[in-house]
């Protein structure tokens, strides 16, 4: 039975960069009740149609941008885009994903997912005028920067379309660099990196079509109850007044506020990153699609006449606490860099903490980093080195590569290279927040906050400074997160709404008719397992589930959590029993049977 | 609001195009990102520039289009004020007509953005060409 008309559009466009073929293909409907969509896509796609051992960076690697059944839908926060592939910087599965109008626009094109394999041999535009695809060549838009690429786009193809863009950081295969859709981002793991390597500069996208759901009446009435209860919802509220910033003072007072590259918990200076101190420069808030929270702030510094949308939380952390700087207008300017160039706030920032305490521990010197004197609280310091990273120049194309590579250039900083699997750690400190560390030590992308990190138990919802019940706490939010990952919804609903109130937009909208919550719990249990088991075929493992030896066995000195070192064995095995997999983290036969995975990971597409 | 009105008009389907009022949007690089909203404030000025009468309100004071004069010669959508006129794929005219008197732009905004209020209190703001959206 066709998934048109129940959100779906059903139609999978299939792009070869190597030949220049398009195609189009339906999804299958197995596999979507199974999976649902999203990161669920994805991740199918990726399992079933890569072998182990595709290099990242080569054709053989599959870019998948995706959207869920819920996309371009009223359901709120329906307007997101993901992307699924494999990571350069990590060579784990990853996905990641942007708020703005991309998502929303590709499904009204008619398009659930585009997948894109090969490699141009002369840096391509894809353009997509709803039913009309076709390659260009990218011209002269390749080496322009992430905003002056996007002002073209809109000056050659009209100023209603949107775009996904690389920076030159992208172009040049840049581990660190993401993928630009008009001011998001999706960030995290090189995405951008995969799209500059396959030669693939933009994305263009014109989409006047519209969605059909399979029952549109009782799809409403879920949509307002879930608009209610978002609209009730106090942390939300704060979200929609103060943008993501609003969360700092709060981590903060927990003491997991990541400050000096992950040496302490608490940044003396934090009150001068408040949002009311950012307030003189928010000209506009604004929202994403479909979206009734609406955290958007863009900035505007008059000193440097330059608009940035931010900047987030974890900007903030990362160029901020981070680096130990509280100088508004450098961690500003250092986002409009990152933003330009096109590279991963978060990243960026914690490799320049990570130098930082390289060189005031004498491990890299100030004529190695090209005269600068990269000390902690130096805003200059922060705005040199953010554009050596940038650009890529001189010593920026190594630290450009992420910690973890850089750590190998210099034996005994392994121990505070603050990363996981090769991707740099976001903002709430594992020492403070045991359940955070868990999440960061085995989520399949590496140190992430967004794959189930419970960050409510560093907002008032559980003590964080206790390992009791963190892996079941753990394993719900992870399965959680798929869910909304694979509708695609946005992280902020579950401020206001559970796995409940999805569940009633998304039997309505799809028909598929699941029993109760539990069963798309199981989607998401279904989802982070199969992202595992790519993750498994390339070689990972407990190993790879690790943390540095700062959150292992280097007590912190200060702050509330004073004392604590991450006691993360107990809480992985534990972890692990609870998901199914044996000792080393791998999935056992019998609950890949038990979930349902083994009829579609035969390594072949599924026939219907 | 676009897809509440587009929603009301398509027999429940979901998206932007077709709506009968707009969010437009300037970007970064015309100087400063905004956005505003244009919504149709029943000035009337598409209803004097038809030649054929083709546009009137009916008693309950909706917009209502006698499809069968008009001849599509688009005057009304040059005379708005707002740009909320938007052609549908056979040429007509597709205006704001209150969704029959209960407004789904109105009803889904969650800002308070899109209002209801008095005719009299819009009108002759609205024939100056200001934005009262």
């Amino acid at each position: 039975m066709s998934l048109k008309g129940r959100g779906y559009q059903d139609c999978i466009l299939r792009v070869d960069l190597t030949n220049g073929q398009l195609r189009q293909e339906t999804w299958n409907e197995k596999a979507a009740r199974l999976l649902l969509g999203g990161r669920g896509l994805g991740t199918w796609l990726l399992y079933n149609e890569m072998s182990a051992g595709a290099d990242p960076l080569g054709p053989d690697n599959l870019l998948v941008l995706v959207t869920g059944p819920l996309t371009g839908t009223m359901a709120p926060t329906a307007g997101r885009i993901g992307v699924v592939t494999r990571s350069p910087a990590t060579g784990a599965i990853l996905d990641s994903y942007a708020g703005g109008y991309f998502g929303e626009t590709l499904k009204y094109a008619g398009f659930d997912a585009v997948a894109i394999r090969g490699k141009a041999k002369v840096p391509q535009v894809l353009v997509i005028d709803n039913s009309d695809v076709k390659l260009e060549p990218a011209g002269d838009l390749w080496g322009a920067d992430v905003m002056s690429t996007r002002e073209k786009l809109l000056q050659i193809y009209g100023k209603d379309v949107v775009t996904a863009v690389v920076g030159p950081a992208g172009e040049r295969c840049s581990p660190i660099s993401g993928i630009f859709c008009d001011t998001r981002c999706m960030a995290r793991g090189g995405g951008g990196a995969v799209m500059g390597a396959k030669g693939l500069k933009a994305v263009v996208i014109k989409g006047s079509g519209k969605i059909r759901v399979h029952n549109p009446s009782e799809f409403e009435e879920a949509i307002w109850v879930a608009n209610r209860m978002l609209r009730m919802s106090t942390q939300i509220k704060r979200m929609q007044l103060d943008g993501t910033l609003n969360i700092l003072e709060l981590v903060n007072v927990a003491g997991a506020l990541p400050t000096r590259n992950f040496q302490e918990g608490q940044f003396e200076n934090s009150r001068e990153l408040w949002s009311d101190k950012w307030q003189p420069n928010w000209k506009v808030t604004a929202a994403c699609h479909g979206c009734p929270i609406g955290c958007t702030k863009i900035s505007y510094s008059a000193k440097r006449d330059i608009w940035v949308d931010g900047p987030e939380y974890e900007t903030t952390f990362a160029l901020g606490s981070n680096t130990g700087v509280a100088d508004r207008d450098a961690i500003l300017y250092a986002n409009y860099l990152c933003d330009k160039y096109g590279v991963d706030t978060i990243s960026a920032g914690v490799i320049v903490g990570f130098v930082m305490e390289m060189f005031e521990r004498g491990l890299i010197g100030k004529d190695e980093l090209e005269g600068v004197e990269a000390r902690f609280g130096d805003g200059q310091a922060l705005v040199d080195l953010i554009d050596k990273i940038g650009s890529g120049k001189g010593i920026g194309a190594l630290l450009e590569k992420g910690v973890r590579t850089i750590s190998r250039e210099y034996p005994g900083s392994e121990d505070f290279a603050m990363e996981v699997k090769g991707l740099e750690m976001p903002g709430y400190l594992p020492r403070a927040a045991k359940a955070v560390a868990l999440s960061y030590a085995v989520a399949e992308r590496g140190a992430c906050h967004l794959h189930g990190s419970p960050i409510v138990e560093v907002l008032g919802g559980a003590d964080p400074l206790t390992t009791d019940g963190k892996p079941l706490l753990f394993k719900t939010t992870q399965s959680d997160v798929a869910v909304v990952d694979a509708c695609i919804l946005c992280y902020f609903t579950k401020f206001g709404f559970t796995l409940k109130e999805i569940f009633q937009m998304v039997n309505p909208a799809t028909g598929f008719e699941y029993k109760n919550p539990r069963d798309l719990e199981l989607v998401g249990e279904r989802i982070t397992t199969l992202a595992r088991l790519f993750n498994v075929r390339e070689g990972f493992d407990i190993k790879d589930d690790r943390l540095p030896k700062r959150c292992l066995e280097e007590p912190l000195k200060k702050g509330p959590a004073k004392g604590h070192v991450v006691e993360l064995d107990q809480m992985r095995t534990e972890y692990y029993s609870m998901m199914g997999w044996d000792e080393r983290g791998v999935p056992t036969e019998e609950k890949v049977k038990e979930l349902g995975l083994d009829c579609i990971v035969t390594g072949k597409p599924v026939m219907q | 609001c676009m897809m509440a009105c587009v929603r009301k008009h398509y027999d429940g389907l979901c998206g932007v195009d077709g709506a009968r009022l707009k969010v437009a949007s300037s970007s970064l690089s015309e100087g400063k990102l905004s956005h505003r909203l244009y919504v149709c404030t029943a000035c009337g000025l598409c209803i004097e520039a038809c030649p054929k009468n083709a546009l009137a309100f009916d008693e309950k004071g909706i917009l209502r289009l006698e499809r069968k004069l008009c001849n599509l010669c688009n005057e009304c959508k040059e005379a708005c004020p707002l740009g909320v006129v938007f052609m549908d794929e056979n040429g007509y005219p597709q205006i704001c007509d209150l969704c029959g008197g209960d407004p789904q732009c109105a009803r889904w905004c969650k800002y308070d953005a899109v209002i209801v209020k008095p005719r009299k209190e819009v009108k002759a703001k609205a024939k100056e060409g200001a934005n009262v959206s």
